[in-house]
C-alpha cells in the first residue's frame, strides 16, 4: 500500500476561545501522489477552512483543536510547505495578485524566497512557468502589470506561482468560478494537463457538480463540517448513497434532458455553531425518519473505497 | 400580433478613455407575454448593458426598445411612468440590491409608494401577500436584510419586483450567487411565478446549462451583437453558430461519461468592445473560419423554422 501523499484524521477545527464551537468536525481524508480529490458542499460546509488549516491560514479566532496532518509521511508544518510544496489558486484572480507589481517580479519573488534562485535563473524559471501555463508571448508579459491581462490569463499567473517551485499538491478553491464558462474550459484543461505532466496532486474544492464529473479521481462530500459521502468519481455519480449527495445532484441542470422542474432541496444549509439534533441533513431530507433526529450517522464503509454518513445505508 | 417587449436595431455607446466603447451593435429581439427567454454570453458581449437599457438604467445612443408597441424613448412622461410599472429588474447580487437600513417590508411596499397604488392598508396586505407568495413568513416584514440568508434575500428582490404586477421581469444572473440547492429553490419560484401570472423574463445568464433547463428560447450574443436565437431544447442539441457550439463543449455535465469525453475547446478570450474586427468577430477564435470571415461580417438570418442565426457557414 502507498502512502498518502496528504493524510489527514480526526480534525476538528473551532473557535480559538471555544473548542466545542467547531466549523470542522472530526474530518479525515487521504490524497494520493497525482491525484485530483474533489471537495463539494455548500456554503459553510468547512471546505475552505480545511483547505486553510492544510496551509496554516486559518483566519484570527479559528484553530485546529483535534486531529493530526500528515504531508509525505511527516508531521504537516504548513508554514514550511506553503508555497513550496503545497501550492494554491485561489477563486478570484484580482485579488491573489498584487496590482502593484509586475508579472515577473511576483513569479520571481516565490522563485528567490522558496528556492533561493538568483535574478537572472528566477526570471529565466519565470519565462518557462509562463510558457507551461500557455500564455502568449511570455517574454512581453513578465514584465506587465496584472491590470493588463483578462481574467483568464491572471488566473494562468496565480497557476504558473503555485507551481513555481514544483509542488506535490496544489489546492485550487473555486478556480474558475470567477470566469467565462469558455475560460472556465480552458483553465480546468491546463490543470488536468499539469496533473498528467508534472504528477500534482490537486484538491479542488467547488461547488460545481460538473467540474467535478469532468476532473476528479475522488469525490468528498461534506455538509455542516462533516464528511457526508466519499466515493470514486464514477460510482459516486451513479449510485450516490447519501441523500444530500442525491438532492445535490437533482437540483443541478442537466442539459438536454428536458428537467420541467430542478428538484430543490427545501430548507436552508444549517449554521454549524448551530446544529439540530441527531443528522444534520435530517430536517431537509426527503427521507428521514424518527431515528435519524435522534443520533448522528457514523461514517460507514459501504463498498470499497465508498463511504456515507446515513442511517439508511449503514451496513 | 404585437410582442410584449421589441427591440429594434439597438445600440449603445460609451465614450470612455480608451476610445468609444459599443457595448450594443445593432440589436433585434423580441419577447412574448408569458414567455422565458434566456440571453447568454460571454462577459463584455453587452448583455448586461441591453437589460439595463430595456429597463431604462442605460440610454440607448440609438434604435427602438418598443413596450407593446409603444415607444419609450419617445413616449411622454406619463407613458413612460406607468411603463416602468411594466417592466421591472432581479440583480445579482442580493445582496448589494437592497437597502440595508430598510426594514423588509418598507422595502418590498417602496414601488407601491412611489407609484402610489392603493390605499395605505392596500399596500400593507400587498405585502403580506407577496411575501407570503415568495416563500417569506409575513412577519418577518420588520427585519433588515442582513438577517436573511442569499436565497431569502434574492426572494424579497423578486417580491420587490413583483410588487407592481410587471408583465416583464429582467433577470441579471438571478441566481449565481446563490448555492445550488437554492439556486433550484429560486428558479422553480420564478417559474411558478410565471404559470401563474403570465409574467416574461428575459434572463441573462453566463450558465448555459441553467438557461437550457429553464428557457423557452436561447439568445447568444457575441461581441454586442446577436448571433443566434432558437428555442432552448433545439439550440442545445443543435447549434447552429461555431460560438453557441463552443459555449455548449465548455459547459461541465454532472455526468462523467459525457464530461470527460474529449471536447474541443475554445481557445483565446473573449474580445475587447473596443475593438472592432471587419469580418466576423467571432473569426478570430472561430475554429472553422474562412477567408470571408476575416473580410466580410454575416448577416443574422432564418435557418429553419423559428430560428435565426449569423454565420457563413450556415446554409
Amino acid at each position: 500500500m502507498n502512502q498518502p501523499l496528504l493524510s489527514v484524521a480526526g480534525l476538528d477545527i473551532a473557535r480559538s476561545d471555544d473548542p466545542t464551537r467547531r466549523v470542522v468536525r472530526n474530518l479525515s481524508f487521504d490524497i494520493a501522489r497525482g491525484e485530483i480529490l474533489a471537495v463539494v458542499g455548500e456554503s459553510g460546509c468547512g471546505k475552505t477552512v480545511t483547505s486553510l488549516a492544510l496551509t496554516g491560514l486559518l483566519p484570527d479566532g479559528l484553530a485546529i483543536a483535534a486531529g493530526t496532518l500528515a504531508f509525505d509521511g511527516a508531521p504537516l508544518r504548513p508554514a514550511e510547505l506553503r508555497g513550496r510544496r503545497i501550492g494554491m489558486i485561489f477563486q478570484d484572480p484580482m485579488s491573489a495578485l498584487n496590482p502593484m507589481f509586475t508579472i515577473g517580479d511576483q513569479i520571481t519573488e516565490v522563485l528567490r524566497a522558496h528556492l533561493g534562485l538568483r535574478r537572472a535563473a528566477a526570471r529565466a524559471r519565470a519565462l518557462e512557468l509562463l510558457a507551461l501555463v500557455r500564455l502568449p508571448d511570455p517574454a512581453r508579459i513578465i514584465d506587465t502589470y496584472p491590470t493588463r491581462l483578462s481574467g483568464g490569463q491572471r488566473q494562468r499567473v496565480v497557476i504558473a506561482i503555485a507551481i513555481a517551485c514544483n509542488p506535490d499538491l496544489v489546492i485550487a478553491d473555486e478556480p474558475t468560478t470567477a470566469l467565462d464558462p469558455t475560460i472556465q474550459a480552458q483553465i480546468m484543461a491546463l490543470l488536468a494537463g499539469l496533473r498528467e505532466t508534472l504528477g500534482i496532486a490537486i484538491m479542488l474544492i467547488t461547488h460545481n457538480l460538473g467540474l467535478v464529473a469532468q476532473a476528479a479521481d475522488r469525490v468528498m462530500v461534506m455538509y455542516a463540517g462533516r464528511k457526508v459521502e466519499e466515493a470514486p468519481v464514477e460510482p459516486l455519480f451513479a449510485r450516490p448513497l447519501h441523500p444530500y449527495t442525491r438532492r445535490l445532484l437533482a437540483a443541478t441542470p442537466h442539459p438536454g434532458h428536458a428537467q420541467s422542474r430542478l428538484a430543490e432541496i427545501p430548507g436552508l444549509v444549517p449554521s454549524v455553531f448551530d446544529l439540530p439534533p441527531g443528522c444534520p441533513f435530517a430536517p431537509r431530507c426527503d427521507v428521514a425518519e424518527a431515528r435519524c433526529h435522534g443520533s448522528e450517522p457514523a461514517l460507514a464503509s459501504v463498498y470499497a473505497g465508498h463511504f456515507a454518513a446515513c442511517h439508511f445505508v449503514a451496513p | 400580433m404585437i410582442p410584449l417587449l421589441a427591440i429594434e436595431d439597438l445600440h449603445c455607446r460609451f465614450d470612455t478613455p480608451g476610445g468609444p466603447l459599443h457595448a450594443v451593435r445593432g440589436v433585434s429581439l423580441e419577447v412574448a407575454a408569458g414567455e422565458t427567454l434566456g440571453l447568454v454570453g460571454e462577459s463584455g458581449s453587452g448583455k448586461t448593458t441591453l437589460a439595463k437599457s430595456i429597463v431604462g438604467l442605460v440610454r440607448p445612443t440609438a434604435g427602438r426598445i418598443l413596450l407593446e408597441g409603444q415607444d419609450l424613448a419617445t413616449a411622454d412622461r406619463t407613458a413612460r411612468f406607468a411603463a416602468r410599472r411594466a417592466v421591472q429588474f432581479v440583480f445579482q447580487d442580493p445582496f448589494a440590491s437592497l437597502n440595508p437600513r430598510r426594514r423588509v417590508a418598507q422595502l418590498i411596499r417602496e414601488p407601491l409608494d412611489v407609484h402610489r397604488i392603493g390605499t395605505a392598508a392596500e399596500r400593507d396586505a400587498r405585502v403580506a401577500w407577496l411575501m407570503a407568495r415568495v416563500g417569506l413568513r409575513p412577519e418577518w416584514g420588520h427585519r433588515l436584510p442582513h438577517e436573511f440568508s442569499g436565497g431569502q434575500r434574492q426572494r424579497i428582490g423578486i417580491a420587490r419586483a413583483l410588487s407592481l404586477t410587471p408583465r416583464l421581469i429582467v433577470c441579471d444572473e438571478p441566481v449565481s450567487a446563490l448555492d445550488v440547492s437554492i439556486q433550484a429553490q429560486v428558479i422553480n419560484l420564478l417559474a411558478d411565478l410565471q404559470r401563474e401570472l403570465g409574467i416574461a423574463y428575459l434572463v441573462i445568464s453566463h450558465d448555459l446549462a441553467l438557461v437550457e433547463t429553464f428557457a423557452h428560447r436561447i439568445a447568444v450574443m457575441y461581441l454586442g451583437r446577436i448571433v443566434e436565437i432558437g428555442p432552448a431544447a433545439e439550440v442545445w442539441r443543435q447549434p447552429h453558430h461555431p460560438f453557441t457550439r463552443a459555449l455548449i463543449d465548455a459547459v461541465p455535465v454532472p455526468d462523467p461519461a459525457i464530461a470527460r469525453l474529449k471536447r474541443p475547446i475554445l481557445e483565446g478570450d473573449p474580445p475587447s468592445p473596443l475593438g472592432t474586427p471587419p469580418g466576423c468577430a467571432f473569426a478570430p477564435r472561430c475554429p472553422l473560419a474562412v477567408a470571408r470571415c476575416h473580410t466580410e461580417p454575416p448577416l443574422l438570418r432564418p435557418v429553419g423554422e423559428k430560428r435565426i442565426a449569423s454565420c457563413h457557414l450556415v446554409n
